[in-house]
């Protein structure tokens, strides 16, 4: 097995005294689709601003494509980032108003320097039309366009350096649900044909159903199950995942309750509980979850399923 | 009847006259029942529900159509009627529950104020109701909760507040606005309960606003389906859920992304919606229709419900039946 | 919150202090001093009895040596003799500082008290007659000079009409009729500029405020206009307010230079003016320093006002 294209190792990052993300390993292999699933206060924001290079992490070690990104100056870090870019879930506010289409994605290029001028506008036309857009596209303003087209754009942009991964921050979360499709067609069209790897960050599970090869959920700056997108709908093992699950209303007619599904608030990460941090709101917390914190570890040897929970066999 | 629309027009004046947003629509809600009103963003929802209260923004005037509650026409009611029934007969929640609330007045305070201007308190009782009501919804601690000012609850407790102070006069009508929207799945689902008890134990009826089938299965008695300012769909729950007519309905339907569909890709609706400004005489989906025929560019198909099925404003669905 | 005022009342005398020095030095550094005044005056004067004079005022020693020397005496309690007014200085700033604050209170509170209100309704009534009017009334008030108006004013009301009088302060314990009289025209002089922005100000505010979705959810309560407005709009409105009023504290200081000047108001611009032009170091410079403690002290009250106001601000809490 060749090595994976992103390699994160006990990735940790504080905010003062604000532990966002705690101590978290993870592994994408080029070309698949790793989902990183998780509420407000989940940490998955600010683990996907580490992993596409925007934030330097407190601890751990990351390495993209072989090479440590850790503590790199920023030269350094220049061409790392042309493999790493990053799609954000406001369209409205990811492209600056006052430049054309072009500018915007030939800026990249400019960046690096890459091609003359002619050929930047060139590969500009190509990017559109992977995107589907067409190319008058180029002389026109952000406000022009819908949600969905801005969208397009700004996958076109990230693009445009070819990168090898890149972190999809709720890219879908803002559009209509008719619109929604095609932008996830689209993503999973181009990542066949480019050989990307995506971070998908995303809230939503019914989306993730979707697209993603593997999923991890993540509670309060820990990932807590991490599993293929089978292995997590067919056996949830942690309470919090079978809880995310149950809350996702089935589209059936009949008015119904939910019942409880998960009680309380989601605590600040300002103030964690102790132990294992799910265990105030969990209905099989033990005196055991109230001290010590799970590890995150495979059920079985045989699966790739983890599970971070001293009851994971036990439930349904 | 409790609530009826007759022949709704909402829309705004321009340069080039008078804009449609909202279309011949209409509606009824019976008491203590739940209509979901579904579409997409621009399609007109959230205007329906400002029109009910006469509560239009600025911009946007009432052109033609009837507002009736209890058979009472609310626009020609002056001012202070108005809004004695704001409130108090008819109450609304809105989707962002950050914003919603005042921030420098408590909660509880804001909470009594409803009381205050409806119901014959004075200031002790309605401090001590509002409490209640905090407790109703589910708020721990409603004494300490009462003296907080809104920035320091969570989302999840703002928009129980809100729904707290929606139901603080005992409204016969909620207009729900995209309530549980900007809020997590897992509070989603604990703010779905709450209504849906809440609307057990007084008997309201719930004029529900929202773009996602998932949540309005679980709400809805019946459903209207928008879009582009229109009802293109209406029905039961369980007709437009089980056996949607329309194009658009079965569309957004598929595309919608499900727990209990497995399909590596969603069959996708090409385009978008056609802005006000873009509307002509036809039926307004036709361009991204894979159904559409010479009659859909001529006329806009009739809402009618034909042969024993549930009403549908479909060229094609009604000329087939 | 003691711990909040301790802090900032500490940083306020530091910034005193190095003010201090740095008007000492200003007013060091310019051409000139008592000493050539005099000459000038003199023509009997040698440069002996100068050379003299000099050594004896301490104007001979280096201006760090000399602003030492006034230090150590103000900590004590001394600040010194003012050469124009031949009294120790504190004896002629006090009576000048009640008058001021007199002229500045007053006109600080007609201006909110009509600002207000009228920015309230411009906004109620946007693009209406009245919402322009305002406008005009607030560019005309910026616009205009306050030397021509106060001048406009006098001949007015105290020349044609013969209503008011044309300059001067009421004599000591005159009744509050006759206080008024004379407060009247340089308080409304004073007023002109401030109320046009205030009352824009408001305006803006409460435009952005009435667009805010708490004001809706009021609405949808049943709330009456009224009840909206200057219940729940005009609270929000006011906390950016309270930061205006606060750096129109130190301004309105500086104008009532010009209106203390042509209404004859014996005021602290008037002193500072006269203090500055005479050379007087000692005068100039606690009355200089009498300013700025005003100007910390309105952006003090501000941000106590802002606290009181806004529940979100915690004073003193870390960014």
């Amino acid at each position: 097995m060749s090595d994976p294209l992103v390699n994160a190792v006990g990735l940790s990052r504080r905010f003062g005294d604000v532990v966002a993300v705690n101590e978290v390993s993870m592994q994408i292999e080029s070309g698949e689709t790793l989902a990183l699933v998780g509420e407000s206060g989940s940490g998955k924001t600010t683990l996907g601003r580490m992993l596409s290079l925007l934030l330097p992490p407190s601890a751990g070690t990351l390495e993209i494509a072989g090479n440590n990104v850790v503590g790199l100056s920023r030269r350094a870090l220049k061409p790392v980032r042309r493999n790493v870019q990053m799609i954000f879930q406001d369209p409205v506010s990811s492209l600056n108003p006052r430049q054309t289409v072009a500018n915007i994605l030939t800026e990249p290029l400019r960046n690096y320097r890459l091609g003359s001028h002619t050929e930047q506008t060139a590969r500009a036309i190509e990017l559109l039309d992977a995107v589907g857009l067409p190319e008058e596209t180029l002389q026109r303003y952000p406000h022009e366009f819908s949600g969905g087209q801005r969208q397009r754009i700004t996958i076109a942009r990230a693009l445009a350096l070819n990168p090898g991964f890149i972190v999809a921050d709720e890219p879908v979360s803002a559009l209509d649900v008719s619109v929604q499709s095609q932008i996830l067609n689209l993503l999973a069209d181009l990542k066949e044909r480019y050989q990307l790897a995506y971070l998908f960050i995303s809230h939503d599970l019914a989306v993730v159903h979707h697209i993603a090869d593997r999923i991890a959920v993540m509670y309060l700056g820990n990932i807590v199950e991490l599993a293929t997108r089978e292995d997590l709908f067919r056996s949830p093992t942690h309470p919090y995942t079978q809880a995310l699950l149950k809350s996702v209303p089935e589209i059936r007619p009949g008015k119904r309750r939910l019942g409880q599904v998960l009680q309380g608030d989601p605590p600040s990460p300002a103030n964690p509980p102790s132990g294992c941090r799910f265990h105030p709101r969990c209905p099989r917390a033990t005196d055991l979850c109230r001290t010590k914190a799970p590890e995150l570890e495979t059920r079985s040897a045989t699966s790739s399923h983890q599970v971070a929970c001293h009851h994971a066999d036990t439930g349904a | 009847m409790l609530l009826e629309i007759e022949d709704l027009h909402i829309g705004f004046d321009s340069d080039q006259g008078f804009v449609p947003v909202v279309e011949a629509v209409n509606l009824a809600i019976a008491r203590g029942s739940t209509l979901a009103l579904v579409g997409e963003s621009g399609c007109g929802k959230s205007l329906i529900a400002s029109s009910i209260m006469q509560l239009l923004p600025p911009f946007g005037r009432v052109n033609r159509g009837v507002i009736s509650l209890d058979g009472q026409n609310l626009a020609s009611l002056d001012e202070r009627s108005l809004q004695k029934i704001r409130g108090n007969r008819i109450a609304m929640i809105f989707q962002e529950p950050m914003s919603a609330l005042n921030p420098v007045f408590t909660v509880g305070a804001q909470i009594a104020e409803s009381l205050l201007l409806h119901m014959e308190l004075d200031n002790k009782a309605a401090r001590q109701r509002s409490i209640e009501l905090l407790e109703s919804v589910g708020i721990p601690d409603p004494q300490v909760r009462a003296g907080n000012y809104p920035h320091e609850l969570s989302g999840g407790m703002r928009q129980r507040v809100l729904i707290a102070m929606a139901l603080a006069c005992e409204p016969d009508l909620i207009i729900a606005d995209e309530p549980t929207t900007a809020l997590d799945v897992t509070i989603q689902a604990q703010i779905l309960d709450l209504l849906h008890d809440l609307q057990e134990r007084h008997g309201a009826a719930i004029l529900f606003i929202s773009h996602d089938f998932g949540v309005v299965s679980q709400m809805a008695d019946d459903i209207a389906v928008m879009y582009a300012g229109r009802i293109i769909e209406q029905g039961s729950a369980a007709e437009i859920l089980e056996s949607p007519t329309h194009p658009y309905t079965r569309a957004l339907l598929a595309t919608t992304p499900r727990l209990d569909h497995k399909a590596d890709r969603l069959p996708a609706i090409v385009g978008r919606v056609p802005s006000p400004f873009e509307r002509d005489a036809g039926c307004h989906f036709r361009k991204r229709c894979d159904h559409a025929v010479a009659q859909c560019a001529a006329s806009y198909p009739e809402l009618i419900a034909r042969g024993g099925s549930h009403p549908c404003a479909c060229h094609v669905v009604n000329a087939n039946v | 919150m003691i711990g909040y005022l301790v802090i900032r009342l500490s940083q306020s005398l530091l910034v005193l202090m190095i003010m201090s020095f740095v008007i000492y030095s200003l007013i060091g550094l310019m051409p000139g001093d008592p000493i050539d005044l005099m000459i000038s005056s003199d023509p009997y004067m040698t440069s002996e009895d100068a050379a003299h004079l000099r050594s004896l005022y301490g104007l001979d020693l280096p201006i760090y040596e000399r602003y030492w020397n006034w230090l150590m005496s103000a900590l004590g309690g001394d600040f010194g003799y003012s050469r124009l007014y031949n009294q120790p200085v504190a004896q002629v700033l006090v009576p000048a500082l009640m008058n001021s604050v007199q002229l500045l209170v007053v006109a600080l509170v007609l201006s909110i008290s009509v600002a207000v209100p009228a920015g309230v309704l411009a906004a109620y009534r946007q693009r209406s007659v009245f919402d322009y009017s305002v406008n005009l009334f607030a560019f005309a008030g910026i616009s205009i000079p306050q030397f021509w108006l106060g001048l406009m004013l006098i001949m007015l009301f105290a020349v044609l009409l013969g209503w008011l009088p044309a300059g001067g302060i009421a004599p000591e314990g005159a009744p509050l009729g006759e206080q008024l009289r004379y407060l009247l025209l340089p308080a409304i002089t004073l007023t002109m500029t401030s109320i046009g922005s205030h009352a824009r100000y408001i305006r803006s505010a409460m435009l952005e405020v009435l667009r805010q979705d708490y004001i809706r959810t009021a609405r949808a309560k049943g709330a009456g206009a009224s009840r909206v407005i200057w219940r729940h709009a005009l609270r929000n409105a006011l906390i950016p307010f309270v930061t205006v009023l606060a750096l129109d504290f130190g301004f309105l200081f500086s104008g009532a230079l010009i209106v203390e000047t042509i209404f004859a108001w014996p005021g602290m611009g008037k002193l500072i003016f006269d203090a500055i032009m005479g050379n007087d170091y000692n005068l100039a410079l606690l009355s200089l320093m009498l300013a700025t403690a005003l100007v910390l002290t309105g952006n003090l009250l501000a941000d106590l006002a802002y606290a009181w106001l806004d529940p979100r601000i915690k004073l003193g809490s870390r960014g």
